[in-house]
C-alpha cells in the first residue's frame, strides 16, 4: 500500500474519487496530452475490449489529462454512449489532471497510485494518442497480468522497417545485453503491469529524479527487468507512424531517451554488473513485424548533420571518447555520403564510451547526451544506406549481429565502468 | 678636537650597537614567525588538499569545465590549485605579521593597505573564475543546441557567448578592485553596444533572407521540417 506521503501527491478530488470506487480487479489508465481528437476513439476501443473480455471483473478507467495548451479536458463515459459499458459488473470512471512539465512522470505515478489504492490486480496503460488502438489491445495487455500472473507486459508492434531506429540500434540490444532479456520496445506508450510491480515502483525514491523526466515507462520496464519480475511481450498490431508535430522534438526525444537509458543503467548497475544470465522473454501472439511501404527519408541531411556535428563538437567528443574512437568518427565524417558506413563495432564502442563517460560525469550530463545526437544521426544514415534494398529478414539478421557485438564488447565496457576515476584516456 | 672626533665615533658606535641590539631580536622573531608560518602553511596545504580530494572537487571541476580551462592555461588541477592558494594565503599572512614586528612605520602602512586590498583581490579572482566557468558552460550549451538544430553559425554564436560573458566577468573583476573603473565601464558599454548594433544591422539587412527563414522555421510549418522528420527514432 502506498504511504501517506504518496497520497499527498494526489489531489483531494482524485482521492475522493478513488475512495468512492473502493476496490477493483483491473484498471485501465489513459494518459493524454494534446490528443483531444483521439481520446474518444481510445476510450471507445478500451470499453469494447473490456466488454468482450472482462465482463465479470470489477473495472475502473482513469483518464489522466496532462496540463497542456490544448488540454484534452476531462472526458466522460458519455463520449461512448450506447457502448453497453453499463453491462459490466462494475465500471467506474475516474478523471485526474497532472502537470508533467512540473513533476516528471506524474501521469504514470498517478496511475500507479490509483492502481495501488484500488488494489488493482492488473493495470494497462494506453496512450490517448494511439491512433491504431483497438479492442484487442485490452485483452492482449491485461490477460497476461490478470490470468497468467505476469508482472510486466511490453508491447510488440508491426512497424515500418526504418521506424524506431534508436530503439532497434540502441535500446533493444543494449537492454538485452545488460539485463539478459530481449525486450523489443523498452520505451513503449502501451504496456501493462501487476499490482505487485506498481507497489514496488511506488516504493522507489526515484520519482523526483530528473532522469525520469520523459521516460518513466522505460524506467518501469527496466525496474521490472532488473528486479526479477515476470515479464513478457504481447503483439498489438501496427504502430502508427508519428506525424510531423510529434516528430518536431526529435532532439528532445533523443535527449530524453538517452538520458533516461543511461540513468536507468547507472541506477541498476549492481544488477547487470553481476552478469545476469540471458533468458528468453515469452512472446504472446505473433512476433514483431517489419513493413516496407514507401517512406521519404532525407539521408543527405542526416549525413550532413553528422559531418558538421562531429567537426563542430570535436573538442567535446574528444573529452568523452577514446582518441581512436574519436579519430575514426572524424575520418568517417570526411567521407562521401555514398560510401559512408558506421560499422557495428564502432557504433557499439561509441555507445559504451558515452555510457562510461556519463557514469564518470566527465562533462555536464545533459551536454554529454546532447553530444550523442550527431552520432545517432550518423548511425541512422549508415543503417539506412546499408539497408536501402534489404528485406526484413536481412535487417533482422543485422540487428541480431549487432546484439552479439554489444555482448562481445560488454567485458571491456564493464572494465571501463569500474575504473571510475579515470577520464577519457 | 681629537677628543671630539673620538667622542662622536664612540656615540655613533653606541647608537649602532643599541639599534642592532634592538633590531636583531626583532629580526630573529620575524624569521621565526616566517618559519613557523611556512610550517603551518605547509601542513594546512596538505590537510586542505586531502579534504578537497575526499570532497571530489576535481570531479566537480571537470564537470563544470573548469579543469579544461586550467589545463589550457597549463595550471595544475583544481584541488592542487586551491591547496596552493591556501598555502600562500597563510604564509603571506605570517610574513606580514613577522614584518610588522620590525616596527618600521612606512612598511607597516604599506602592509596595512595591502591587507586591506586582499579581500577585494580575492573577490575579483573569484568573480573572474566563476565568470570563466559560466562562459565555458553557456558557450558549450549554445554550441550543442546550435549544432543539433543544424545552424551553420553554431560555433560563431558559441564563441560570441563565451567572449561576451568572459568580457563581462573581466570588467566586473576590474570593477571590484577599482582599477580603471570609468574606462572599463565605457569600454564595456561601447563594445557591447557595438556588438549588438552590428548583429542587428547584419541580421536585419545583410541576412534578411536568413531572418525570414528562421522566423518561418519557428512560426510556420514548412515542408522542410516535415521532410526532415518523417523518420521516428523511437
Amino acid at each position: 500500500m502506498a504511504q501517506i506521503s504518496e497520497e499527498s501527491f494526489l489531489s483531494d478530488d482524485l482521492l475522493r474519487q478513488l475512495i468512492s470506487v473502493g476496490s477493483v480487479d483491473l484498471l485501465v489508465g489513459i494518459p493524454s496530452c494534446d490528443a483531444k481528437d483521439n481520446v474518444a476513439q481510445v476510450v471507445k476501443a478500451v470499453e469494447e475490449g473490456l466488454l468482450r473480455n472482462f465482463r465479470r471483473e470489477r473495472i475502473a478507467l482513469i483518464h489522466v489529462d496532462e496540463t497542456s495548451r490544448n488540454g484534452s479536458g476531462a472526458l466522460q463515459p458519455s463520449a461512448s454512449a450506447n457502448s453497453g459499458i453499463e453491462s459490466l459488473r462494475t465500471f467506474r470512471w475516474i478523471t485526474a489532471k497532472t502537470d508533467s512539465t512540473a513533476v516528471p512522470g506524474s501521469s504514470l505515478r498517478t496511475i500507479l497510485l490509483a492502481a495501488d489504492l484500488l488494489h488493482a490486480k492488473g493495470c494497462a496503460v494506453i496512450d490517448a494518442s494511439a491512433e491504431s488502438s483497438n479492442p484487442a489491445w485490452v485483452e492482449a495487455l491485461l490477460a497476461p497480468v490478470y490470468r497468467e500472473q505476469f508482472d510486466f507486459v511490453a508491447p510488440l508492434y508491426s512497424r515500418h522497417r526504418f521506424d524506431g531506429l534508436l530503439t532497434r540500434n540502441l535500446l533493444y540490444p543494449f537492454c538485452r545485453t545488460l539485463y539478459g532479456k530481449p525486450m523489443r520496445e523498452l520505451r513503449a506508450t502501451e504496456f501493462a503491469f501487476s499490482g505487485r510491480l506498481a507497489n514496488h515502483c511506488l516504493a522507489q525514491a526515484d520519482w523526483e529524479h530528473e532522469g525520469l523526466q520523459g521516460t518513466p515507462e522505460m524506467w518501469m520496464a527496466v525496474t521490472a527487468l532488473s528486479n526479477s519480475f515476470r515479464c513478457c511481450q504481447t503483439y498489438l498490431g501496427p504502430k502508427p507512424r508519428v506525424g510531423p508535430s510529434a516528430a518536431a522534438g526529435f532532439v528532445d526525444a533523443i535527449r530524453q531517451t538517452i538520458n533516461g537509458l543511461f540513468w536507468c543503467m547507472e541506477n541498476t548497475s549492481s544488477y547487470w554488473l553481476n552478469g545476469p544470465a540471458p533468458e528468453p522473454l515469452r512472446t504472446i501472439g505473433p512476433d514483431h513485424q517489419l513493413t516496407s511501404e514507401p517512406i521519404r527519408v532525407n539521408r543527405k541531411r542526416l549525413f550532413q548533420m553528422y559531418s558538421s556535428g562531429v567537426a563542430e563538437l570535436s573538442q567535446i567528443l574528444g573529452t568523452i571518447l577514446d582518441p581512436t574512437t574519436h579519430q575514426e568518427l572524424v575520418r568517417l565524417a570526411t567521407l562521401d555520403e555514398s560510401v559512408f558506413r558506421m560499422s557495428d563495432a564502432l557504433w557499439v564502442r561509441t555507445v559504451y564510451e558515452f555510457a562510461s563517460a556519463y557514469h564518470r560525469s566527465v562533462i555536464n550530463r545533459d551536454h554529454l547526451v546532447q553530444a550523442f545526437v550527431p552520432i545517432y544521426r550518423g548511425r541512422a544514415c549508415s543503417f539506412l544506406l546499408q539497408h536501402r534494398y534489404s528485406e526484413s529478414d536481412e535487417l533482422e539478421a543485422h540487428i541480431e549481429s549487432l546484439c552479439h557485438e554489444f555482448e562481445q564488447q560488454k567485458a571491456s565496457f564493464i572494465e571501463r565502468w569500474n575504473t571510475k576515476g579515470q577520464g577519457a584516456s | 678636537m681629537k677628543d671630539l672626533i673620538v667622542h662622536a665615533f664612540e656615540q655613533a658606535h653606541d647608537n649602532f650597537t643599541r639599534m642592532l641590539a634592538e633590531f636583531l631580536p626583532r629580526f630573529l622573531v620575524m624569521l621565526i614567525i616566517i618559519a613557523i608560518g611556512f610550517l603551518v602553511a605547509y601542513v594546512a596545504k596538505y590537510v586542505f588538499r586531502a579534504i578537497l580530494r575526499v570532497a571530489k572537487v576535481d570531479r566537480v571541476s571537470e564537470q563544470a569545465g573548469a579543469s579544461r580551462l586550467l589545463r589550457r592555461a597549463e595550471l595544475p588541477s583544481m584541488s592542487e590549485l586551491l591547496s596552493r592558494a591556501i598555502f600562500w594565503i597563510i604564509w603571506v599572512g605570517f610574513i606580514m605579521v613577522g614584518v610588522s614586528v620590525l616596527g618600521i612605520l612606512s612598511l607597516q602602512i604599506m602592509i596595512a593597505s595591502l591587507i586591506g586590498l586582499l579581500p577585494q583581490v580575492f573577490v575579483a579572482f573569484l568573480v573572474m573564475f566563476v565568470g570563466l566557468l559560466a562562459a565555458n558552460f553557456f558557450s558549450r550549451a549554445v554550441l550543442l543546441a546550435g549544432v543539433n538544430a543544424g545552424l551553420r553559425s553554431a560555433r560563431v554564436l558559441s564563441e560570441t557567448v563565451r567572449v561576451v560573458i568572459g568580457f563581462l566577468a573581466f570588467s566586473m573583476a576590474l570593477e571590484q578592485i577599482s582599477l580603471g573603473r570609468s574606462t572599463i565601464l565605457v569600454a564595456f558599454a561601447i563594445a557591447f553596444g557595438a556588438l549588438m548594433l552590428g548583429l542587428a544591422i547584419a541580421f536585419g539587412l545583410g541576412g534578411r533572407h536568413l531572418a525570414r527563414r528562421v522566423l518561418e522555421k519557428h512560426f510556420a510549418r514548412t515542408g522542410d521540417r516535415e521532410r526532415e522528420d518523417e523518420l521516428s527514432p523511437l
